[in-house]
């Protein structure tokens, strides 16, 4: 990138009086950044019952990711299901079992990976918009305008991005970019849909996934519970789930339907309406000033009006 | 099914004559689609009244070939997969070989599978929708094998694939590795690369060894008597023996391998995780099926001394009912709706209601009325319809001496030839 310090601090003035403007409109509710209808959108229902815990997905998911993948033979091997694992910044998705209260011989699988929210707490909390909501649904990330400053791995409800910290010179904040690359090249699923031996995955635009979702509540009511997780949890979330068993036993965190970004966007935006921050300042400054001044007058207005005390005293 | 091509024509007669190039120009892709009517209509059996309506398969009211809106997979409303196809009628070995990409084909083991479907369910388990009369189609008729499948309701091949054996298998063995059914295509990341594929003969000897149907099982055990009954042998010198008529069961007693399979699955013969290996059945078990039906027991009711004749076979005579020239025909199920076979109720008319003095020869009952009464209703002279109490004549006529049933009858009486 032939962008020297002093260019980039230049642009990025330039770009963020851009997103102040752009931010300031989006808080007076003119719409998010995706402008597009979240339910055209696309989006991945996952139907925990299908999963099968065969771990294809996490072996092309790296594969296409372009990680160095071991045979696919190796992931066959049931032992990492001991302890929970969480994405890591060269496995995006990983599969995680969970005890089947009803059918102990059938355990319950459930596959982690971005759920590429559609109000994205990253996108919020990215100071230099490195990470984007697209309108094809995928939170995706450019590592180019990415300072480090690992403030989405902090704000993400799910705990999702993940961060090369063995990387002393470039490291990148790493997570599941929905394939946004490769689909865009070559049309077509993500990679861990297409793998999907079960069918446990299902690819479609958002809209129509939750259709089927609640269809399948509906007619299979002794299947599932009556609850598509990422339906509203966290303003709602374009990877869909439906479960035979309550969410929280599987490891989802409760969370509530509204994006957490709303509350501190306007929290934040609210701050920096109606020209708050300069009149807070000179305000707090005046405050200050006026207490500085009479504090000095306590102390040598007492010395102004004294010596006239005095003058008068001294004859007395 | 219709087809819309009737349609066409009456457009073309009202809207402008330009219209009537486009007609003829089209007129080929009627014929296609008249074709492909006549494949639709042979997937709807045209050649019978149709036996469902078009709403319990299609979402929309005129459905095409192309876009067919066909409802959620499984369809169990429309299940028509006719138990006559019998297990041995179907290929022994079939080997899936649509998809390959990482793995080899998957040789499976047909025969195996429909035998064990045959006595728990049937062929409609995994064949799901056949309709009436028809060979079973491919799964990949109705499943896509592309990734991206339009219909979100149906899964793809590779997902109907997957679904069919690992709903099962899953539970059954606990096995989810790929390589359970799979071959890894040696050097599969590679594209291009040439793996070799076993011969059948191999595959062959992966199948499954045919499961017996017995005549009759003879089980020698290891009861020697008990306090119950006599100790059979003195002495504890033989062991009884068990006969059991498999064939009778279903071919006399009428009934269905899944009336006493229907639990049964991979785990009834083989041990978790040991396919090749024969388990051992526990008392209970094996004591199961029969006390399913048979709750009468001493022990030795079934178990049989050995060198003693073996019991004789079931009489219907000995439970108070025989069986005469009619109800003989019968099979079991026509009076004895539910296993195990209990005491159905014994009046006339809880099977023959139907029964009216124009339908019925009374002289079947041993009793051919005369012309006075041949014409009466039948509760006319059986009081509330109390078939099985004969009826007394001085219900309708004045009481005299003597005169009542049976001293004295309405007609002529022989000997009835049946119950």
């Amino acid at each position: 990138m032939a962008l020297d310090r002093r260019g980039f601090i230049k642009s990025l003035t330039v770009v963020g009086m851009g997103g102040a403007v752009l931010n300031h409109r989006r808080a007076n509710g003119d719409g998010g950044e995706t402008g597009g209808d979240p339910a055209d959108a696309f989006g991945v229902l996952v139907d925990i019952p299908n999963c099968i815990g065969c771990r294809k997905c996490e072996f092309a998911c790296q594969k296409t990711a372009g990680f160095t993948v071991p045979p696919i033979e190796t992931f066959d091997d049931k032992s990492v299901f001991a302890t929970d694992r969480r994405p890591q910044p060269h496995a995006y998705t990983t599969v995680n079992r969970y005890p089947n209260p009803t059918t102990p011989a059938k355990p319950v699988y459930v596959k982690a990976n971005c759920l590429h929210c559609l109000e994205p707490a990253c996108v919020s909390a990215c100071l230099v918009g490195a990470l984007r909501k697209t309108e094809s649904g995928a939170v995706v990330y450019d590592a180019w305008k990415c300072m480090g400053c690992r403030y989405c791995m902090v704000a993400c409800p799910f705990q999702i991005p993940t961060y090369e910290y063995d990387n002393a010179l470039t490291p990148q904040v790493r997570k599941c970019d929905f394939c946004a690359e490769s689909r865009s090249k070559n049309g077509g699923v993500p990679a861990c849909v297409k793998i999907c031996p079960n069918d446990a995955l299902i690819f479609g635009r958002r809209g129509e996934l939750l259709k089927l979702a609640h269809e399948r509540i509906r007619d299979h009511s002794e299947m599932y519970v009556d609850h598509v997780y990422g339906e509203h949890e966290a303003g709602g979330t374009s990877w869909l789930y439906l479960s035979s068993f309550p969410f929280e036993s599987l490891g989802f965190v409760q969370l509530a339907s509204v994006a957490p970004s709303r509350l501190t966007e306007m929290i934040q935006h609210g701050v920096f309406k109606h020209w708050m921050p300069p009149l807070a300042l000179y305000g707090l400054l005046a405050i200050v000033m006026w207490l500085s001044r009479r504090t000095e007058e306590a102390e040598h207005g007492g010395c102004v009006t004294e010596p006239e005390f005095v003058d008068e005293g001294v004859p007395v | 099914m219709k087809t819309r091509t009737p349609r066409l024509p009456s457009v073309a007669t009202r809207h402008a004559p330009w219209l009537a190039t486009v007609v003829a120009g089209s007129a080929g892709i009627l014929f296609t689609t008249f074709a492909l009517g006549q494949t639709a209509d042979r997937m709807h059996n045209a050649t019978k009244a149709p036996s469902i309506q078009c709403d319990e398969c299609h979402t929309c009211k005129e459905p095409t070939r192309e876009a067919s809106c066909l409802r959620t997979c499984p369809r169990n409303s429309v299940q028509k997969t006719a138990e006559e196809f019998s297990a041995r009628r179907g290929p022994s070995l079939v080997i899936l070989d649509e998809l390959q990409d990482l793995y080899l084909p998957v040789p499976f083991d047909h025969r195996g599978h429909a035998d064990m479907a045959q006595m728990t369910g049937g062929c409609s388990v995994c064949h799901h929708y056949t309709p009436e009369g028809l060979e079973h189609p491919e799964c990949k008729k109705c499943h896509e094998t592309a990734s991206l499948h339009e219909d979100i309701r149906k899964p793809g091949l590779k997902g109907a694939y997957h679904r069919q054996c690992m709903g099962c298998h899953r539970e059954w063995s606990g096995e989810t590795s790929c390589g359970a059914c799979h071959q890894p295509k040696a050097g599969a990341a590679k594209k291009g690369s040439v793996a070799v594929l076993p011969t059948k003969d191999d595959l062959m000897g992966r199948m499954h060894p045919p499961i017996p149907e017995p005549e009759v099982e003879v089980y020698q055990t290891k009861w020697e008597g008990s306090t119950i009954a006599p100790p059979l042998t003195g002495g504890g010198a033989g062991r009884s023996r068990v006969f059991f008529r498999h064939k009778a069961h279903i071919r006399d007693y009428d009934l269905r391998c899944s009336d006493c399979h229907r639990e049964d699955n991979c785990k009834r013969c083989h041990e978790e995780g040991k396919e090749h290996t024969q388990r051992v059945r526990t008392l209970e078990e094996h004591h199961k099926p029969c006390f399913d039906c048979h709750r009468t027991s001493p022990c030795d009711s079934c178990h049989i001394e050995e060198g003693k004749p073996s019991p004789p076979s079931f009489d219907h005579a000995r439970t108070g009912w025989p069986l005469k020239r009619y109800h003989s025909k019968k099979s079991c199920r026509a009076c004895h709706q539910t296993v195990p076979y209990g005491r159905p109720e014994t009046s006339c008319i809880s099977c023959h209601s139907n029964w009216t003095p124009a339908n019925f020869d009374h002289a079947l009952t041993g009793q051919r009325l005369d012309d006075n009464h041949v014409r009466l209703e039948c509760d006319g002279c059986h009081v509330d319809r109390a078939f099985e109490r004969p009826p007394r004549c001085d219900q309708c006529h004045e009481p005299e001496e003597g005169v009542s049933f049976p001293a004295k009858r309405p007609g002529q009486a022989f000997p009835s030839t049946e119950k």
